[in-house]
């Protein structure tokens, strides 16, 4: 889902908590204090019982090493979409890097390659930290490149430059390192 | 399987969501993104398609943050709907969500300033057009 106005509203609703709470407490009441949220207000968190990663898939890697590893500022980058797939624009000097992470809990890696495949991608089988994987090359003037493994159903990057001349595999590659090395 | 962007081309979207200058970011094979002169400031819309990932989190994602989440189906096909509302813009943002058994795919669609087309009707007739466009 797209994730600007998702971030917005999670700041309403906060914001209205707190509201809330403020409104119910003009006179000194006994008890102890509970975190907002945690009240009356009904609110529907079956999913986050559900799923406890819901909210935070997007965030097994943070902002600072996504902008770290494709050479841009860390305070030039930001997230565009979140769930099981998540997407940021980062800023590298040489032009804006789109960075993408899938997570199919349910998918395969034979299945991501007869994607790759039926896409004419160029495919490259390969062990990143141990895990069979591959590296996905479309036939992009900038030099698209993605990486798959086998971990947790399957978890992918893909990273896309707008300008030519990055090195988008090595930029997956570590990515996959670093996201390997999180989960164990 | 689906061609990648749902097969769905970038002037189909710039006349279907009547934006110019749109740039395809991220062209893969999860999907595709279309960004207002590549940079993140404007308009969103997107082509995501989830593989061996159940549709039933991401409507849940939905419902926690949507002003209406509700059951759709295109093409005999179904899955839901959701609507968003920005406070300044109205209602500006809406993504499809429609099931193939273990799959799902997604077409989100965000205005970011007036004036712009329905975004429901953008994201149900890309959503048609991709699963037209599937092998």
């Amino acid at each position: 889902m797209s994730g600007f106005r998702r971030r917005a509203l999670a700041g309403l609703v906060a914001a209205f908590s707190v509201l809330t709470l403020l409104t119910g407490c003009t006179k000194t009441v006994e008890g102890t204090a509970a975190k907002s949220g945690s009240g009356d207000v009904p609110r529907n968190d079956d999913s986050a019982k559900q799923y406890p990663n819901l909210l935070k898939e997007c965030e097994v890697l943070t902002e600072d090493i996504l902008a770290k590893t494709v050479g841009a500022d860390p305070l030039d980058i930001q997230s565009t979409f979140v769930g099981a797939v998540c997407r940021w624009q980062a800023a590298n000097p040489a032009g804006l890097i789109d960075i993408t992470r899938f997570w199919y809990e349910q998918g395969s890696l034979d299945n991501e390659k007869k994607v790759a495949q039926s896409l004419n991608y160029q495919i490259e089988n390969r062990s990143i930290a141990g895990v069979p994987s591959i590296v996905m090359k479309p036939n992009d003037p900038n030099g698209a490149c993605g990486v798959a493994s086998d971990a947790g159903g399957v978890v992918g990057w893909w990273v896309n430059p707008q300008t030519p001349g990055i090195d988008a595999c090595g930029m997956v590659i570590k990515l996959m390192e670093l996201t390997l090395a999180t989960s164990s | 399987m689906f061609p990648e962007c749902g097969g769905v081309t970038d002037q189909t979207l710039a006349e279907q969501t009547r934006v110019t200058g749109l740039v395809n970011t991220a062209r893969n094979s999860v999907g595709c993104q279309w960004l207002q002169g590549g940079g993140i400031l404007g308009p969103h819309f997107s082509f995501t398609w989830y593989r061996g990932s159940p549709i039933g989190r991401e409507r849940k994602t939905e419902e926690l943050s949507r002003a209406s989440v509700e059951d759709i189906n295109i093409e005999g096909h179904g899955g839901f709907i959701a609507l968003g509302s920005d406070p300044t813009i109205g209602n500006n943002l809406c993504e499809v969500g429609i099931q193939f058994s273990d799959d799902f795919i997604e077409w989100s669609i965000s205005f970011n300033e007036q004036p712009f087309p329905d975004p429901c009707e953008v994201a149900k007739e890309l959503t048609r057009q991709s699963i037209v466009n599937a092998k």
